[in-house]
């Protein structure tokens, strides 16, 4: 598979899905005083998860350019000397404005990876938040 | 929340139960930032180590330890709580999904490679390049690392310019600046380019891309001369760098180790990564102080982690959230409002809080204009709102004092002369940009824009410098517009593909919705997406004028010009200029050939003086001569006198070339202070019988002073001018 058809597989998946398939936002940031650059798929909808304006759609997938420059895989100094970190990367994402919630993402993420993009399901493994302690 | 029950129990349905592991809030856990929409997440992993390394140990054992085969490939987060600033969790009344999947993880997955650099995203980069260094990947580890990092770093850069982002000194330019010097320096040390070479790779990654992100194919050219210019520039201050480091070498022989703040010099000035002065150290034998270079690096982030250090309250929420704050700052400057909600937040010492309305007449910082200014004002009290902002969609205005009665209603009032003055400039921005275009062509393309109250800046792509006559030209033809008085023709949710049909230009790097707003200036000469506030009428305007015209980047050109009574303003202080310099030539035509002839008779004047000068120093000196006294074969003058110290070189030359055999002692007071000068001529000199350097040595100390010298001249600084007629006298002892 090529990657062309990689991100294309996933966009078609999720468009099969109901989910409207937008463009990425530049990778840029004009309007948020906390981010330089676009760092995930997310950024472009954080005034939906805000609440400050209404989703244009409730089901959303795209493909997002995205930089970093610090962090545990991105650290700039350190591009290069293994085969794993980046500047730059796109992030693939699926995403729900208060419309379907853990089933619909779980169940899909799995079908995607699974059935359309045949990995060994005995190869995956999935986390799930358990605490000690209470949170916060 | 102790465990996410619900979503353990929709993975068992999917995966045996051996495959779920428990997660911890560090991995599990997503918040947005310290306050805000946060839940739990699951992480989905993959091993990709073989059936043998599996036998050996579980892969389970290994998700979230940073083994480079059991990796993490999409993160499924819940949004179901609100974090408040005192750290409680609230849960949210709309529950949402947002995941994320590397795309460059997932096709290496996919094409069953062992790293993202192997896949068909960056192969092509690194075949290529690997190519133009007569190179081969995959041999040389050095070499293999600076290809990943040229790869890598191309795409961050090519994509970034792409999307408007220049390189520049500061914020993200910066970033940008030393993400590109990065890759340069690395093919510069081990791939031996000394000349630009990233911009001759950028075709591979236009080819690979342009039908996933056009913006790349769109603004290619611009991207390659940008990044081609900033090579050239980096490879000369890497040349500055490696000459710095050896006169460092010189300097400091012997040592075994390079000084941590040196190397975060060569780091901070000249781009070096740390790792190359490392290796050029190795070279010489010398280790890098790693410690005091990190504590370099480090005081340097908490500087910048200093000036951004903001502490935020929670909201204080008055009416609930019903909808997008109403915009009437187009129709009118002023309204009657409410405040929605407000909270106080403090950076750099300075608090102010930040009120959202129900509706507002303010229009808040876009599209390169400036936010408005203004009042709130109710019956108890007045509001300063300082400036208004768009912060994730929210129009935010900052209030320069605490609301003591929120609840009331206010009167919200626009700055209107900041609004008109803004707009006039704002209108001129887009009558310029038409014009450029039909002056220079319709390559230029805006790359950035200011407009507020006093000017207005505008940057463009555009290949050269621009001509007298063609800024004189544009100018023309604004000013032309603004006098025919075109009407505003204003048009609020026009679908976008309705605009790009009446000719709008719509500009990259920018975020469209899917209905925008259009101003147009006649249909057939400017139209252009924009959200700001314009005249209602070009005559408004009054007067346009361009005050410069220079390059920030390679292709990009910047324009500064003032409109109405800035532009009047400007052209008085010329005129008023021009008629102080005809007032002071007494012409009232041609100031100009007046100036010319000024200089003209000034050289002639610099000459004559120049002439006059040495004549008369000659003079000087054979005067002087004549006091000299014979002392054996010796002609010796001593003398106090009053010129320039500067002068004194030249005069004790002359003087001590006036016969075979001459000693002179010159001194001369100044402002308190002494200046001895001795000369030797030549026969005596190479004959050895007297030496300037050291008849001064001893008779400095008269004038608590010391100096020294050759041996024909010599010259001396003292303190004490009580010492000269002493000084003089054991000069004479010594002959």
């Amino acid at each position: 598979m090529t990657s062309l058809e990689i991100r294309n597989t996933f966009l078609d998946f999720f468009r099969s899905k109901q989910h409207q398939i937008v463009r990425g936002a530049p990778i840029v940031v004009k309007d948020d005083p906390t981010l330089m650059f676009i760092n995930a798929g997310m950024n472009q909808f954080k005034d939906v998860f805000l609440g400050n304006t209404p989703a244009k759609s409730p089901r959303v997938a795209d493909t997002q350019k995205c930089l970093r420059v610090s962090g545990k895989h991105n650290d700039l100094e350190e591009v290069g000397h293994d085969t794993y970190h980046h500047t730059m990367f796109e992030m693939l994402g699926n995403w729900s404005f208060g419309d379907y919630f853990k089933k619909e993402a779980i169940d899909w993420a799995w079908e995607l990876l699974t059935d359309v993009f045949k990995i060994n399901k005995d190869n995956l493994y999935v986390t799930v938040l358990v605490v000690t302690k209470r949170m916060g | 929340m102790k465990k996410d029950e619900e979503a353990y129990q929709y993975w068992t349905e999917q995966i045996p139960a051996e495959q779920i592991l428990q997660g911890t809030k560090k991995d599990n856990f997503w918040e947005m930032g310290e306050t805000g929409p946060c839940g739990p997440c699951s992480e989905i992993h993959i091993d990709l180590r073989s059936e043998e390394e599996k036998a050996i140990k579980p892969g389970r054992e290994l998700v979230n330890t940073d083994h480079p085969e059991v990796i993490e490939i999409w993160n499924l987060v819940f949004i179901e709580f609100n974090r408040l600033a005192d750290g409680s969790l609230k849960p949210l009344p709309k529950k949402h999904i947002d995941t994320g999947m590397g795309f460059e993880r997932l096709t290496m997955v996919l094409q069953d490679v062992r790293s993202n650099y192997d896949t068909d995203i960056f192969m092509p980069l690194i075949d290529f390049l690997a190519k133009m260094a007569g190179e081969k990947y995959g041999i040389d580890r050095q070499k293999d690392i600076a290809m990943r990092v040229i790869a890598d770093h191309l795409r961050a850069v090519a994509f970034t310019i792409a999307d408007g982002q220049l390189p520049s000194n500061t914020g993200a330019g910066y970033v940008i600046r030393r993400i590109l010097r990065r890759a340069v320096r690395y093919g510069f040390t081990f791939l031996g380019f000394d000349e630009p070479f990233m911009f001759k790779i950028l075709p591979v990654l236009v080819n690979q891309m342009r039908d996933v992100f056009p913006e790349i194919g769109r603004q290619q050219k611009l991207v390659s001369m940008v990044i081609k210019e900033e090579e050239v520039a980096f490879l000369r201050t890497l040349s500055q760098g490696v000459r710095r480091f050896e006169q460092y070498l010189e300097k400091n022989k012997g040592q075994k180790v390079i000084d941590g703040d040196f190397a975060f010099e060569l780091f901070d000035t000249f781009g070096f990564p740390i790792d190359l002065t490392r290796l050029m150290g190795h070279e010489k034998g010398m280790d890098v102080d790693m410690e005091g270079f990190r504590k370099g690096l480090e005081s340097q982030k908490n500087r910048s982690r200093k000036a951004a250090e903001k502490t935020t309250d929670d909201w204080i929420e008055l009416i609930p959230y019903a909808s997008e704050t109403e915009f009437t700052g187009y129709e009118q400057l002023s309204c009657d409002v409410r405040i929605v909600r407000y909270r106080k937040i403090s950076r750099k010492k300075q608090t102010l809080f930040e009120v959202v309305l129900d509706k507002s007449p303010f229009y808040a910082e876009s599209g390169g204009q400036v936010g408005d200014s203004g009042l709130l004002v109710s019956d108890t009290e007045t509001l300063h709102v300082a400036d208004v902002k768009i912060e994730n969609n929210l129009r935010v205005h900052y209030v320069t004092e605490k609301p003591k009665n929120p609840e009331a209603v206010f009167r919200a009032e626009v700055d209107a002369v900041k609004r008109t003055l803004t707009a006039d400039n704002h209108s001129a921005t887009h009558l310029m940009h038409a014009a450029l275009r039909l002056v220079l062509g319709s390559h230029v393309e805006q790359k950035g824009s200011m407009v507020d109250a006093h000017r207005l800046r505008f940057d463009f792509s555009h290949f050269a410098k621009m001509s007298e006559a063609e800024i004189k030209e544009v100018e023309k033809i604004v000013n032309k517009k603004i006098r025919e008085n075109i009407q505003a023709d204003i048009r609020q949710n026009v679908p976008i593909g309705k605009a790009k049909k009446l000719g709008a230009m719509a500009l990259f790097g920018e975020k469209y919705g899917d209905k925008v707003r259009v101003v147009t200036f006649d249909a057939d000469y400017s139209v252009e997406l924009c959200g700001g506030t314009h005249v209602p009428a070009t005559g408004q305007i009054g007067c346009f004028k361009i005050i410069s015209e220079s390059g920030i980047a390679a292709g990009v050109r910047r324009i500064e010009a003032v409109t109405a009574d800035a532009a009047e303003a400007y052209i008085d202080e010329q005129l008023e200029l021009l008629k102080n310099v005809k007032s002071f030539f007494k012409v009232q035509v041609n100031p100009v050939q007046a100036v010319e002839h000024l200089l003209e008779e000034n050289s002639v004047f610099h000459k004559e003086i120049e002439k006059l000068q040495k004549e008369q120093a000659h003079h000087l000196a054979a005067d002087l001569m004549r006091e000299a006294e014979k002392i054996g074969d010796v002609l010796f003058l001593r003398k106090e006198i009053a010129i320039d110290p500067g002068q004194a070189k030249n005069l004790v030359h002359q003087l001590r070339a006036m016969a075979e055999n001459v000693v002179v002692v010159l001194a001369m007071e100044n402002k308190g202070k002494v200046n001895i000068a001795v000369g030797v001529s030549d026969i005596l000199a190479h004959a050895g019988r007297y030496h300037a350097g050291d008849i001064i040595k001893k008779i400095a100390p008269y004038v608590k002073g010391g100096g020294g010298g050759q041996p024909q001249f010599a010259m001396a600084g003292g303190k004490d001018v009580s010492g000269i007629s002493q000084a003089l006298a054991a000069a004479k002892e010594l002959i």
